[in-house]
């Protein structure tokens, strides 16, 4: 197993590269941290691919690392602002009239800024499962929790969520970390 | 929040899945680079390690050859040293076998680089490390570079490219682990700032290959937050404090905190030990238990006789899921509790169980924390090997209508971060209906022996968060020394 590494993790890393950028990118709100928290997770993929025992799914395991890079990241970081210019100036462009867009565009942000606000454990569930659309089993397994939990939670989420953006279009967004 | 609402946002969560954009090319084609690297290095030091063993074998064979042959340094008669070399060499690949280590093993620790290099002269070897002196690091803590030809960045230098004057203000972690990665930590009043951590990730020559920052913020806009160490209590106080408020047996292995103003003790979650009784160690008598079976038959009797469960009907599994190393059986009991089992595919052993009703029910447990743990324990200790003579408790939560309990295993007074494990308890009928972990035998490499009557505590500050809020200051903490 030892004699090709290179080719394992190679074939991970393309297999699942994005996969592990996109969620971290929703969880940080910008680039420049998820590229450096996905050399993270992959580092420590590598680390650890010998003891890997396959007793859960690869991306599954994957997954429970980069929940682990992400919420340690958190843990030590108290970010400087609710959302991330980096990540909020790219949105990309949809088809329509200017008025549109720019309708579009603001309720991405705000959806986008709501998710920076939700506490890790809620923000971590709405991306598995809503985003991500992982099974609600997959999401238990990386999260560590039960089916259940990940119901309650990802209920839970939804629901600030939408109370943030609701507050936000009544011109009194709640400037309250960690809900829940 | 409506049904239609509900969906809307659904959707539109949805649709943010791919609507970022991907990372940037030149990020992916350096990290697969980056990975591919790394994986070559760690085969050619598993290698080195392997061929080093042996001739490390060899070469002691040969000189202690000598020195019993010529016991007053004079010269051997003719045969006897080859004979005997010819004897060891022979030998000598299946010693190395046996020495077959992980290759972090053969790799010094950077730290351990250090000390090696600064007491007595480096032997003459390809990758030599140098050392330099830096203002920013004490002359104990400064790290390797290479020797080659090819001029490359010191740690602090690169640490000072990267982070200017500011790279004065960390200093090389005591306790960092990593063997490719020197861990450095913000030092704020001469005392280490735990949440303000500089990873370098170094190459096997020692040069470093990129750097993760992870910063409190916090720490930027205040420093007058942090506690005044002068107000500190002693380090011998702070002993006291700890001894008087934890068994005997249980100091050596403490995982939480002192409060070094008031000296209370605090556990990994900095709730006051004195208040919860959270941290404990609950001894045992591990019996080593194997519970094996090979057939779906066989695994349902098994598990109906060893854990007190019924299954009905035929006791065939509802369904059965192939994984790489084990299988995994899923058993309908009644209308809406199934029972799970994962049995090693080779070995046909029990890796874990685990009784669940699906409801989103959730009842107030009626079954202390301290009672589960105790019932967890019991259980748990029929299947550990015997190796193991007591269990840390590490955690604690509420799960449907059952208690987890997180366990790691104690064996020679040191913790063996390879035996984990998880115990579900029922809150109302008391029984345990979920088990998890490695039942493996330990291997000696899985515990470093920390037995000690009296800690080594170190100063440090750290930030906590409970209950997801950051608290308004930092606290001044001992830790023990693990």
């Amino acid at each position: 197993m030892q004699e090709d590494i290179e080719q394992r993790i190679s074939a991970i890393y393309h297999a699942h590269y994005q996969d592990v950028y996109y969620f971290l990118l929703h969880f940080t709100g910008n680039q420049n941290d998820a590229e450096d928290l996905t050399q993270e997770v992959f580092t420590r993929v590598l680390k650890g691919l010998a003891g890997f025992d396959g007793r859960v799914t690869l991306k599954t395991w994957l997954f429970s690392i980069a929940k682990h890079a992400a919420i340690d990241q958190h843990r030590k970081q108290k970010v400087k602002s609710f959302f991330s210019e980096n990540w909020l100036m790219k949105l990309a462009t949809k088809e329509g009239s200017p008025e549109n867009v720019l309708t579009k565009r603001e309720n991405v942000r705000e959806l986008k800024q709501a998710i920076q606000k939700l506490a890790p454990h809620y923000r971590l569930v709405l991306i598995l499962r809503c985003i991500e659309e992982y099974s609600i089993k997959e999401t238990a397994e990386i999260l560590g929790v039960s089916e259940s939990k990940v119901k309650v939670n990802t209920h839970r989420a939804l629901k600030l969520v939408k109370e943030m953006m609701d507050d936000t279009e009544e011109g009194g967004f709640l400037n309250e970390w960690a809900r829940g | 929040m409506s049904g239609l609402e509900d969906e809307k946002l659904t959707v539109q969560l949805r649709g943010l899945r791919r609507q970022d954009p991907p990372p940037r090319q030149e990020f992916v084609t350096y990290l697969d680079q980056t990975l591919v690297k790394q994986a070559r290095q760690m085969k050619q030091r598993k290698t080195a390690g392997r061929i080093l063993s042996m001739a490390g074998g060899a070469a002691a064979t040969v000189v202690l050859a000598l020195l019993v042959a010529v016991p007053d340094g004079k010269e051997a008669p003719e045969g006897t040293s080859s004979v005997r070399t010819e004897q060891r060499a022979e030998n000598a690949p299946s010693l190395a076998k046996e020495k077959d280590i992980p290759e972090q093993r053969n790799i010094p620790l950077v730290a351990e680089q250090r000390k090696i290099s600064q007491v007595k002269e480096q032997p003459k070897q390809k990758e030599r490390s140098v050392i330099t002196q830096s203002q920013s690091l004490p002359k104990s803590q400064t790290l390797p570079k290479t020797a080659s030809n090819t001029p490359t960045l010191s740690v602090e230098q690169y640490m000072k490219q990267k982070l200017g004057d500011k790279s004065t203000q960390y200093q090389l972690a005591s306790n960092h682990l990593e063997k490719d990665t020197a861990v450095f930590q913000r030092v704020i009043n001469g005392i280490p700032f735990a949440d303000s951590v500089v990873k370098v990730h170094l190459e096997s020559d020692g040069t470093p290959a990129g750097m993760v920052i992870e910063e409190n913020f916090d720490a930027e806009a205040d420093l007058s937050l942090f506690p005044n160490p002068e107000k500190a209590i002693s380090k011998e106080e702070a002993v006291q404090r700890l001894t008087a408020s934890l068994k005997q047996e249980e100091v050596a292995t403490f995982a939480g905190y002192i409060n070094a103003l008031n000296g209370e003790v605090l556990d990994r979650r900095f709730q006051s030990v004195a208040a919860t009784g959270s941290y404990s160690l609950i001894p045992i008598q591990a019996q080593g238990k194997l519970l094996m079976a090979n057939s779906d038959e066989e695994i349902a009797t098994l598990i109906q006789k060893e854990f007190g469960v019924r299954i009905g009907g035929d006791n065939r599994p509802l369904s059965t899921e192939e994984h790489e190393s084990y299988m995994e059986y899923t058993w309908k009991m009644t209308d809406a509790t199934y029972l799970t089992a994962r049995f090693a595919k080779k070995s046909g052993q029990l890796l874990a169980y685990r009784m669940k009703t699906n409801t989103e029910s959730h009842t107030s447990p009626e079954l202390s924390q301290a009672e589960a743990a105790q019932i967890g324990a019991k259980k748990l200790a029929y299947y550990l090997p015997s190796q193991i003579t007591q269990l840390a408790m590490e955690g604690a939560v509420v799960e449907d209508s059952a208690i987890r309990l997180d366990f790691i295993a104690i064996t020679q007074g040191a913790r063996a971060e390879s035996h984990k494990y998880k115990v579900w308890v029922d809150s109302t009928s008391r029984q345990v209906v979920g088990l998890e972990g490695n039942f493996s035998e330990i291997g000696e490499s899985s515990t470093e022996s920390n037995k000690g009557n009296s800690p080594s505590l170190e100063l440090h500050y750290v930030w906590p968060e409970l209950n997801g809020k950051r608290t308004p200051a930092p606290y001044l903490v001992y830790q023990v020394k693990q």
